[in-house]
């Protein structure tokens, strides 16, 4: 058994296994570089760069196994710390490759914190809004919320994680035992539209008060269009009351709103929302273009910040971000695009919440310094070699 | 809360789309019935001699603005007959060569002379085909002037007709002589708006028989367009509420007929407004106030002062000076002072608008030309030690040709810190720079690796990293088609990431293609065997492409790094798996593999070079390739137009591999015990 140990060690920390690791992570990462022309980025990072395995299909016909980016990157991670750095000949002809495989281990540790505690999203503001929320681009969630005849609110959320394995067929329930009913969720489409039911359709008993949602294809990279889900959400009283069903949609700007007594449940498909620890509020948005051109110049906001009462001035611009309390705020667009002058503008901020945000920077300077370090010397090794061999021409040199 | 804003405040470029509409309203009416007799223009002047240094010395340095940057017509007409001639001269009719600023000054002051001369570089002669204008004492790729391509209106018209069938095709979609047809149209098109820069100078508006009117012009037949814009707000007033008055001439009725003396002033007007229309849109007349950031076209000044009057003193003697100078051609004193009177009150408004700073470095930068130069010196230290090759015993010349690299070295990174003077950036921060500056590292790193390792290999291919760079460089010049100091995008304008991510990625690209080239000595050495049996030779250049290969990594590695950091800074992630970034990340893998693998005992130093030869043909994919897929955050960087040179490179690359694999194989089993 020990000796079983050993020799899976002993292979973990190899440099072959490192060598064959570098040529998979190079195929998985140059074919998903090409794949990005015929799909969208956020599809490709989830099939290859966030996956244990994957199928790939050669010219759409071949199918080639290959392992995923999370698989390879925690087997090299694994690599690196038994070979690079618990296994490694530790001196000073080492030192250099010892501190750089360290700050690479810091980098895949930054980013494995930020690929699981990471939160990122958008927060839309006009001239003259606040905001202290963002909404995710890609996630989204059913919120149920109960308000009571006093009119206090409660939210229950349910994550897409938990409905998005409902696409064929399938459904999920959901209970609680303070809702008067259970809700079943079913047909949930990642990119869909409702439409009016067939009569067929109408007959059978699928529509949901006569519509029906068409599913679409993904958005491919190409489009500048985006996906919007849908789902069919059925509720069964517990008291066994007739079920109702209705169609979720993600455009929908009003909740479906039914009542149970002099309890009102409002049912919504949103996109995930997070709070901001603080108050944006846009005072001002600056789009400049160059003359005579159409490309921006410089586009930034003037927003205060209020957190706790106390209020601050900020300018946020490209590559100059809101650095506050675990929240980045980032520059990342505008609007409306072709707007006459005079038009009220809106302002978009990227905001992440990532625990490691600094991770990258830190890995950095220590790969460099490592690198560097392992260079010189071996450069300096080479200079003397090279010395030598000079002396060695010249006495030879001398004695003929 | 906005407040009303005064004229002037106005974004300029919905101001003049205001203006043009209006005044395009105005003459609708006139246009319609203007008589072909409202303008004439003055006979051209007979002159054909050349223009004198002097007046090409003060050419050079007016400011104008065009692509969002205040630049010397020097730059501007360097640049507009490279896009369409693909070189930096042109033939005139007596096949005199003609340099950019003789070719622009003559296009604007002797247009039917200029019509004459060679400025078009069709690729293939299908192109001229297509439109009917095969011309059988021409080669397939030739040269061309105007009267040769579209010498009748019906040619002309043809050939804008195919072009704007073709426009609808994507560019992806389309052949290569569909893709010429719409090129030649568009430079046409341009060459068109320089030939009428200047027609409104040339012009004589005919007053007509109106009393009234012509009393407004002290009785005049004729009058200079500039007499007539110090009278154009009033009549353009006049006429539009004359219009409003009659009614009519909406979508569905015809416009009611006006008055003699209305259409008198409407017709003159029109001439005015006609005649700065298909004008280039160059900004040539900085604003008078530095609150407007848009200079004025001669287009822009005419609906200006038609509809407010409002021209600054300047504009109109800049305009009266264009009008004498187009009167005075082959007079050179006469044409020299009007000249300077107009420069220099560009000159001296672009400078109280802080704009003029680096015109004269800039002109000086073009003058001197010093990458072309280099290129030249490159090749000439090339041929050097190519002599040296055949005569081994001549050492000093190696000395000379080490010494000229030097040199040469300096003048090439003499002119990249003359462009970071004039853009006050670093080095680099287009994909044209990056060129020139790899291209200098290269040399660089290639005559220190030759300091430490005495072997006359980095030496030998030290001029030709040099040459090639600097030739890439202009090939992508001309591929370009415009300015290479472009105002930069948003997350562009930063010059710490600038200097720190660019810089340092572009010397790991640097690096990785010189332990290609490095290693093609090794590889294509065993094939042919040369110096065959000379171990300590392959041992020395192994340890060239490994010390090289490791240079790669730690500039490529950190220079990935930071460039995810500046995304984090820009777009909210370290890490987007975007081409561009995944490109940077290949080269990382491929060189760390390569030292792994040497590391793990899994090949020699031949599988290094091999090793090094495919991460060169990486580097460029990642430099050049993924730009050609159109997709990612980086478009600033979309490249088009090179996929045959490039897929020749990878081709090229993976015949070396294939035959350094052969000739290893070949020589494993000649060196395998028999029996």
């Amino acid at each position: 058994m020990q000796a079983l140990l050993k020799k899976i060690i002993h292979v973990l920390g190899s440099q072959s296994l490192a060598f064959v690791l570098l040529i998979l992570l190079g195929v998985l990462t140059f074919v998903g570089t090409l794949e990005q022309q015929h799909m969208n980025l956020f599809d490709v990072q989830v099939k290859y760069f966030e996956s244990a395995v994957l199928v790939y299909w050669v010219g759409g016909a071949v199918p080639v196994p290959m392992l995923g980016g999370y698989l390879l990157l925690t087997i090299f991670a694994a690599n690196i710390l038994v070979g690079g750095i618990i296994r490694m000949r530790k001196g000073l002809s080492t030192a250099g490759i010892l501190v750089a495989h360290i700050g690479i281990v810091t980098l895949l540790v930054g980013s494995f914190v930020e690929a699981q505690f990471k939160t990122d999203g958008q927060m839309l503001l006009h001239e003259g809004e606040s905001g202290a929320s963002y909404q995710s681009l890609q996630e989204w969630e059913v919120v149920l919320r109960a308000v009571e005849a006093d009119g206090t609110a409660k939210d229950y959320v349910i994550p897409e994680e938990r409905f998005k394995g409902v696409e064929d067929g399938g459904s999920a329930r959901f209970s609680h035992k303070t809702l008067p009913f259970d809700l079943v969720l079913t047909g949930y489409a990642r990119n869909a539209e409702p439409r009016p039911a067939r009569p067929h359709e109408r007959r059978a008993g699928v529509d949901a008060d006569g519509f029906l949602l068409q599913v679409l294809d993904d958005v491919g990279a190409e489009s500048k269009s985006i996906n919007v889900p849908g789902l069919t959400a059925t509720v069964h009283p517990k008291n066994g009351g007739a079920a109702q069903r209705a169609i979720l949609h993600g455009t929908q700007a009003l909740p479906w709103a039914l009542s149970f007594d002099a309890q009102q449940i409002q049912i919504h498909l949103r996109r995930r929302s997070w709070d901001l620890p603080f108050t944006i509020h846009l005072k001002r948005f600056v789009h400049k273009r160059y003359p005579g051109m159409s490309m921006a110049k410089e586009y930034s906001s003037y927003v205060t910040k209020t957190q706790d009462g106390k209020a601050r001035d900020i300018h946020i611009t490209m590559n100059e971000p809101l650095r506050h309390d675990g929240v980045t705020l980032y520059q990342s667009g505008w609007g409306p695009e072709g707007g006459k002058p005079g038009a009220k503008l809106y302002s978009i901020f990227s905001v992440v919440a990532n625990p490691s945000d600094r991770v990258p920077l830190i890995a950095c300077i220590i790969i460099a310094a490592g690198l560097l370090l392992q260079f010189l010397l071996r450069l300096f090794r080479h200079l003397e070699a090279e010395g030598r061999r000079r002396a060695r021409l010249t006495e030879t040199k001398e004695i003929a | 809360m906005r407040t009303p804003r005064l004229l002037s405040e106005v974004r300029f470029p919905f101001l003049l789309m205001a203006l043009a509409l209006a005044v395009a309203s105005v003459f609708a009416v006139g246009v319609i019935a203007a008589p072909e007799e409202a303008a004439a223009p003055q006979a051209a002047p007979a002159w054909t001699g050349r223009w004198s240094e002097d007046v090409l010395r003060t050419v050079a340095r007016i400011p104008v603005q065009d692509e969002g940057r205040v630049k010397p017509l020097h730059t501007w007409a360097g640049f507009a007959l490279l896009a369409s001639n693909h070189r930096r001269s042109c033939l005139d009719r007596d096949e005199e060569k003609l340099t950019p600023l003789e070719w622009f000054m003559d296009a604007l002051f002797r247009p039917a002379h200029a019509r004459g001369h060679r400025c078009f570089l069709i690729e293939t002669s299908e192109v001229l085909d297509a439109i009917g204008r095969t011309d059988a004492r021409k080669k397939k790729r030739d040269r061309y002037s105007y009267d040769e391509v579209v010498p009748t209106d019906a040619a002309r018209a043809k050939l804008a007709t195919l072009a704007q069938r073709l426009a609808k095709v994507a560019p992806k979609e389309r052949t290569r002589v569909e893709s010429g047809i719409v090129d030649l149209s568009n430079t046409i098109r341009r060459f068109e708006g320089l030939l009428g820069l200047l027609d409104f100078a040339r012009l004589e508006l005919k007053v007509g028989n109106d009393v009234a009117l012509k009393a407004r012009f002290d009785g005049k037949e004729s009058i200079r367009f500039t007499e007539l814009l110090a009278q154009a707000p009033e009549l353009a007033t006049e006429v539009r509420k004359a219009i409003a008055a009659a009614g009519g001439g909406g979508h569905t009725s015809p416009p009611a007929p006006l008055a003699p003396d209305v259409q008198a002033k409407s017709d003159v007007l029109n001439a005015a407004f006609l005649a700065t229309q298909k004008s280039l849109p160059l900004g040539m007349f900085p604003p008078p106030g530095a609150a407007e950031p848009q200079w004025f076209a001669v287009r822009d000044v005419t609906s200006v002062a038609m509809l407010h009057g409002a021209l600054a003193d300047v504009h109109v003697d800049a305009m009266r000076s264009f009008e004498a100078m187009a009167a005075s051609v082959g007079d050179a004193p006469q044409f020299s002072k009007h000249l300077d009177a107009y420069s220099r009150g560009v000159r001296e408004l672009a400078e109280t608008r802080g704009e003029l700073g680096k015109i004269d470095q800039e002109v000086s930068f073009y003058e001197l030309d010093p990458f072309g130069k280099s290129k030249v010196f490159y090749l000439i230290a090339f041929a050097l030690i190519a002599i040296t090759w055949l005569r081994p015993q001549l050492r000093w010349l190696e000395l000379v040709a080490w010494g000229m690299l030097w040199l040469v070295l300096g003048l090439h990174t003499y002119g990249i810190v003359q462009r970071c003077l004039i853009r006050g950036r670093p080095p680099i921060s287009t994909l044209y720079e990056t060129v020139i500056f790899i291209s200098a590292v290269g040399v660089l790193t290639m005559l220190l690796i030759e300091h430490l390792n005495r072997r006359r290999v980095a030496l030998a291919l030290t001029p030709i990293v040099g040459a090639l760079g600097l030739f890439i460089a202009g090939r992508y010049e001309i591929l370009n088609k415009s300015d290479t100091m472009p105002q930069l995008v948003a997350v562009l304008d930063t010059n710490f990431w600038l200097a720190t991510h660019v810089t340092c990625i572009s010397i790991g690209y640097c690096a990785g293609l010189l332990a290609g080239l490095i290693a093609h000595v090794y590889v294509l050495g065993k094939v042919f065997r040369w110096r065959s049996g000379d171990s300590a030779f392959y041992g020395a250049v192994g340890r060239m492409v490994y010390g090289v290969l490791c240079f790669a990594l730690l500039f490529s590695l950190v220079g990935t790094i930071l460039g995810g950091i500046w995304a984090n800074d820009s777009w909210g992630r370290f890490w987007g798996w975007d081409p561009k970034e995944n490109g940077a990340l290949l080269i990382c893998i491929v060189l760390l593999a390569v030292l792994h693998g040497r590391m793990a005992g899994i090949f020699g130093m031949f599988g290094v070079c091999q090793g090094a030869i495919l991460a060169g043909a990486v580097v460029t994919f990642s430099w050049w390739g993924v730009n050609m897929l159109g997709i990612g955050l980086h478009s600033y960087g979309f490249t088009s137009g090179i996929h045959s040179a490039l897929w020749s490179y990878y081709a090229a690359q993976w015949g070396v591999v294939g035959l350094g694999a052969v000739a290893w194989v070949l020589e494993r089993r000649a060196s395998a015990p028999q029996g």
